[in-house]
């Protein structure tokens, strides 16, 4: 079996396996890591980036990024380009939760501005911000209104008064992912996702304040915004039970059409169709309607998260400044532009568990930040630092224009409940002066921050290999965990 | 109905959680294979079955129905916060399809009554086995959690 012993390296970061190791893979498979990861990782994520290199319409390379771990036919941590003429979509591809993704909101707040606060904070994010399990949105949606969320994305929250119209231009897609159709999403995912609309959820999602740390690149820092010490407010969650459902009505679809074209593939999970198909463009129309409701989602936490510190502190969050600094979707596919060998050609970029990382003058990134490329947010985990990294020129060239999203996880989720415990978890945290508020016990243990590879790591491997360049770092302060 | 003493297994995988149940036919299969999904959001045993409603669901063949089993379970618990602990089903193969038929009784899942262990968010057809040989049926599946 293709594993690591097969790993050639190319240069610091980078390995590759090249297209002869097995006979079915059309390109080559690269797998962006430091040393010792090299030798540590799963032979089970390599096998699943070489199954991916053997897709019909691959371009270039099939791509591990620094966080790569075992997920379901493709590995989490991984990129994928298809070109238009002749590739394939794929529902595994993107993964159950469309466009989970982060959002940086920032402020003009310090530590010691806040810290008298600190607790009163984290019990009104907590009370404000529905979490948990099924966890309910506030706004009780019309079975019609749903539509229009599908469609609108984050355009619709702020025209129902959650968030501010300046807020749009810092998301990717603007917060709307042209080509949804609500035809496409079936009414078992409408009715999943009609409650949980403004919900957190649970599991690795999470809300954080944070306060910027180290500073790595001083230009870019100021670009965005940023400064030493300042506080800052991130938001994880995704497309919740209507981004499941859509995932998972159009596996069930593309499986059979994988049956009926007789698609000798690797792992039944990598069911995919030809771009052209109509089970293809059907699955796009309702992915981007996941996409939209995720964007929707992430609008409307946003807007209680200003409420809350606006109750709290007694100030309202325009005088906090408290603007968004990006959002990034992890779990997404698109339709891009990007040069093969000489020629600049459109291909579908399938990232799962991988965040957009172009760099400087592409046209997608705001004007604001189009000299530096864009803010690329890499969360840690509950406890530990997040990322603030740019795009850059090397991702555009290396990766479609991609890297790493998040710790990436090591440890089995019973193993973490067998090695920590969830009072010893929250202790640690107090012991570093983090608040936590948690709606599940099994879960802080499940989410202990040694059951994840090490985000240093992660973001240090990208820097390394030039995937994306480290611009500052997050320490956290209070975390809300569903 | 609910078996006081279900017969289902976890198993490790990175990520997620592995579901292995074995039994001597389908339908109980099928049966612990909900129970054990549901068991991992909260302690099944402690679901009153108060309110019942009706399943009818059709697929190509078993590893399909397994999917959209689960799948309808799940899809009550977001949408309605229902959470089912007792099947009354059975599962009929047809001519080229298999269909699962009953009903199911639970409750609404209240934070204040019931505990909450984690969310899971869909079955995957990763790694899924449905041996049914001998009067032994062994089913394994992975939850994406």
């Amino acid at each position: 079996m293709v594993g690591k012993k097969d790993l050639e390296k190319i240069r610091d970061g980078v390995f590759e396996i090249p297209s002869s190791a097995r006979k079915d893979m059309r390109v080559p498979a690269r797998i962006y890591l430091d040393d010792e990861s090299a030798k540590t990782i799963e032979d089970g994520a390599i096998k699943q980036v070489v199954n991916v290199a053997c897709l019909e319409g691959i371009q270039k390379r099939s791509i591990g990024l620094p966080d790569i771990h075992f997920g379901y036919g493709f590995s989490i941590g991984g990129v994928a380009a298809f070109a238009e003429n002749n590739g394939v979509i794929s529902p595994g591809g993107v993964g159950f939760d469309i466009n989970c993704g982060v959002r940086l909101i920032k402020t003009n707040l310090t530590e010691e501005d806040i810290k008298p606060y600190m607790q009163d904070l984290v019990n009104e994010l907590f009370k404000k911000i529905p979490s948990g399990l099924g966890s309910k949105g506030i706004k009780h949606l019309k079975e019609t209104e749903i539509d229009d969320v599908l469609i609108n994305g984050a355009q619709w929250a702020i025209e129902n008064g959650y968030g501010w119209e300046e807020d749009l231009k810092y998301l990717e897609e603007n917060g709307c992912m042209k080509g949804a159709n609500p035809e496409r999403v079936s009414t078992k995912a409408k009715r999943r996702g009609i409650p949980q609309l403004g919900s957190l959820g649970s599991g690795n999602h999470f809300l954080e304040i944070q306060k910027i740390g180290d500073i790595y690149d001083e230009t870019i820092a100021k670009n965005y915004g940023l400064e030493k010490d300042q506080v800052v407010i991130l938001i994880h969650t995704g497309s919740r039970g209507c981004g499941y459902q859509i995932c998972a009505d159009n596996l069930r679809e593309m499986d059979k059409v994988a049956k009926r074209l007789k698609m000798n593939l690797p792992d039944r999970q990598l069911a995919c169709a030809p771009i052209d198909s109509e089970e293809a463009q059907h699955y796009l129309q309702a992915m981007a309607c996941g996409a939209n409701y995720a964007w929707t989602n992430r609008q409307m936490i946003q807007h209680w998260t200003r409420e809350s510190f606006e109750n709290v502190l007694q100030q309202d969050a325009d005088s906090l400044g408290m603007h968004t600094l990006y959002d990034v979707a992890h779990n997404i596919v698109k339709r891009e532009k990007h040069k093969i060998g000489k020629i600049n050609k459109t291909v579908y970029v399938h990232r799962k568990g991988a965040t957009r990382a172009f760099g400087p003058g592409q046209k997608e990134i705001p004007q604001e930040y189009r000299d530096v490329g864009q803010p690329v947010l890499i969360p840690g985990t509950m406890g530990t630092c997040s990322y603030v990294l740019a795009g850059t020129k090397e991702a555009m060239k290396e990766t479609f224009g991609s890297t790493a999203h998040g710790a990436g996880r090591v440890l089995s989720r019973s193993g973490a409940k067998r090695e920590f415990t969830p009072e010893e978890i929250q202790k640690q945290l107090s012991d570093k002066g983090i608040v936590l508020k948690a709606n599940s016990q099994p879960v802080i243990a499940e989410e202990a921050p040694n059951a994840y590879k090490n985000v240093d790591t992660v973001v240090k491997t990208a820097d390394t290999a030039g995937i994306s360049k480290l611009v500052a770092q997050m320490i956290p302060l209070g975390v809300i965990k569903g | 109905m609910n078996d006081n003493n279900p017969n289902f297994n976890y198993y490790d995988t990175t990520a997620d959680i592995g579901i292995e149940v074995i039994n001597d036919n389908l339908t109980e299969a099928f049966k612990n294979s909900a129970l054990a999904t549901l068991n991992l959001i909260t302690d099944i045993e402690k679901i009153r079955p108060k309110i019942k409603k009706e399943v009818n669901l059709e697929s190509e063949d078993e590893y399909g129905l397994l999917y959209d089993w689960i799948t309808e379970l799940l899809i009550y618990l977001d949408s309605e916060r229902f959470m089912a602990s007792e099947y009354d089903i059975s599962i009929t193969k047809n001519e080229d399809t298999y269909s699962l038929n009953g009903h199911i009784l639970g409750d609404t899942y209240d934070t204040q009554i019931y505990n909450y262990k984690t969310e899971v968010k869909a079955i995957t057809y990763h790694e899924m086995s449905i041996e049914n040989k001998d009067n032994t049926v062994k089913i394994r599946f992975i939850v994406d959690l």
